[in-house]
């Protein structure tokens, strides 16, 4: 079924929408919650999770492209679970208490901040455009859907060792590129 | 700024973007390979069997030659070296035929039989060049060249294609050349400290996606491969090397320089000695020898 059918679904508030997002997307939500969660337990969830805000997304949201914003959304819920589940194992009375009071707390996102954050989104994806198809490819790959060297080189048909070679000289011009702009890393 | 924050931020990043890490990859430079490989094949059969039929020994079968991958043992008129009785004033010409005094007649008799081969196989291992032998063959003009690199042993670069290793055969491990020049850090051989160590950076990283002219093995076979510095590795892993590497990069005024790098384990190129060189003398490749053993 094509994205356009099944946001219909969705707007039309039929059921058949998450199952026909589950089969679409499935094993790509799938990969990117184990590779950020690491268990199969927590990724079954998440990706639920998914289905869930993405149930609730749309309407009123209307994605041109289905694919990015689900797995956006898979992203972000497994990177928040990792920080859950990493809280909760510290486990402190102090971690409790602070994680207590920040919901008390007004955000500390700042104008600065959130101009600060957007530059640096604009220089990220200045520098993944200047990139070959081949590097880009990988290094989203990597760091935005979190893949291991072994994926990845089964995916674009390289060794291990050649994948982490490219990360390498990604890395090294990444940071050339964000401190000749002004990035402070 | 902290990696969470790039993190956060590639995770924001433009639909259109992340969808091209969904588009299928292409494996894109085994098919240049392939293509170099079939045109070497093509040019090969079409220069040496009529040679060999005006020399009423036709060739049981045609050379044959794996994907991009010139095989000396597959196809032996690929790097041969310069005839002996040559009517040319070549220097290295002349140099070779030094060179080949002390080798047996056998072999003599082996070259002569595949002589007039000769500038078909050079216009083949130079093929990725632009600026080889058709402009120049693999010598200077002594009255233009810096007196401090005439040798009149002076032999083949390897740059040019001519196969050093035919005359000086190397039993140690494999190692990919490339030349350079542009981007030396130290434009004067004397200017080089001793036990120099430099660790390239990403600019220097990337120029040795360069073309690669050449790859020598042990036993003397030499690989044309056009390819990345990388894929080349996958090329030496396949043949069961690792490791250690020359990078000889393309010049544009017949200087070269010479660097050894080691592949590091953490996937860095770590730049280990470095060594400029104006031509490839036969002494100077075994100092190049020398180092490398000192460097194992």
């Amino acid at each position: 079924m094509d994205d356009k059918k099944i946001i219909d679904l969705l707007f039309a508030r039929s059921e058949t929408a998450i199952t026909e997002l589950e089969l679409k997307f499935g094993k790509s939500v799938q990969r990117i919650c184990m590779n950020v969660l690491g268990n199969s337990e927590d990724t079954e969830e998440c990706a639920n999770d998914t289905y869930l805000a993405v149930w609730n997304a749309i309407p009123p949201n209307k994605p041109d492209n289905l694919l990015p914003y689900v797995l956006k959304i898979a992203r972000n819920l497994a990177l928040k679970r990792v920080a859950f589940n990493t809280a909760e194992k510290r486990n402190n009375r102090y971690d409790v208490c602070l994680s207590e009071l920040e919901a008390c707390l007004p955000s500390n996102e700042t104008v600065e901040s959130e101009f600060s954050r957007n530059e640096l989104l604009k220089t990220l994806e200045s520098f993944i455009l200047s990139l070959d198809s081949y590097d880009r490819t990988l290094f989203l790959r990597r760091y935005w859907y979190f893949d291991n060297a072994k994926d990845i080189a089964s995916y674009m048909n390289l060794t291990e060792n050649n994948v982490n070679v490219r990360l390498a000289r990604i890395r090294k011009r990444l940071k050339k590129y964000l401190t000749e702009r002004g990035v402070e890393i | 700024m902290k990696p969470e924050d790039i993190l956060d931020a590639i995770g924001d990043i433009d639909d259109s973007i992340l969808l091209q890490a969904e588009m299928p990859i292409r494996r894109r430079n085994y098919k240049g390979l392939i293509t170099i490989g079939i045109a070497a094949a093509i040019l090969i059969c079409v220069s040496i069997l009529p040679l060999a039929l005006l020399r009423g020994e036709a060739p049981d079968e045609p050379p044959k030659i794996p994907e991009g991958i010139f095989d000396r043992e597959d196809n032996p008129s690929v790097l041969l070296p310069a005839p002996s009785d040559s009517d040319d004033n070549d220097s290295s010409f002349a140099a070779n035929e030094d060179e080949s005094v002390n080798q047996e007649s056998s072999e003599e008799s082996a070259e002569d039989i595949e002589i007039s081969s000769e500038e078909n196989s050079k216009e083949i291992t130079e093929e990725p060049f632009e600026e080889s032998s058709t402009e120049e063959p693999s010598f200077e003009d002594p009255s233009t060249e810096d007196p401090s690199t005439e040798d009149p042993s002076v032999e083949g670069d390897i740059s040019s294609g001519d196969s050093v290793n035919d005359t000086v055969p190397y039993d140690g491990p494999i190692y990919i050349v490339y030349d350079e020049y542009e981007n030396d850090p130290y434009e004067d051989p004397d200017e080089i400290p001793p036990n120099y160590v430099g660790t390239l950076d990403a600019e220097k990283s990337e120029s040795l996606d360069m073309i690669l002219l050449s790859l020598q093995t042990a036993d003397n076979r030499v690989y044309s491969v056009s390819d990345s510095v990388s894929n080349v590795w996958d090329v030496l892993r396949s043949l069961g090397y690792n490791n250690k590497y020359i990078f000889q990069f393309e010049s544009t005024d017949r200087k070269h320089s010479y660097q050894i790098y080691e592949h590091d384990s953490d996937g860095t190129y770590i730049l280990r000695k470095f060594n400029l060189l104006y031509r490839v003398t036969l002494e100077e490749m075994a100092d190049i020898r020398e180092l490398i053993k000192h460097l194992e």
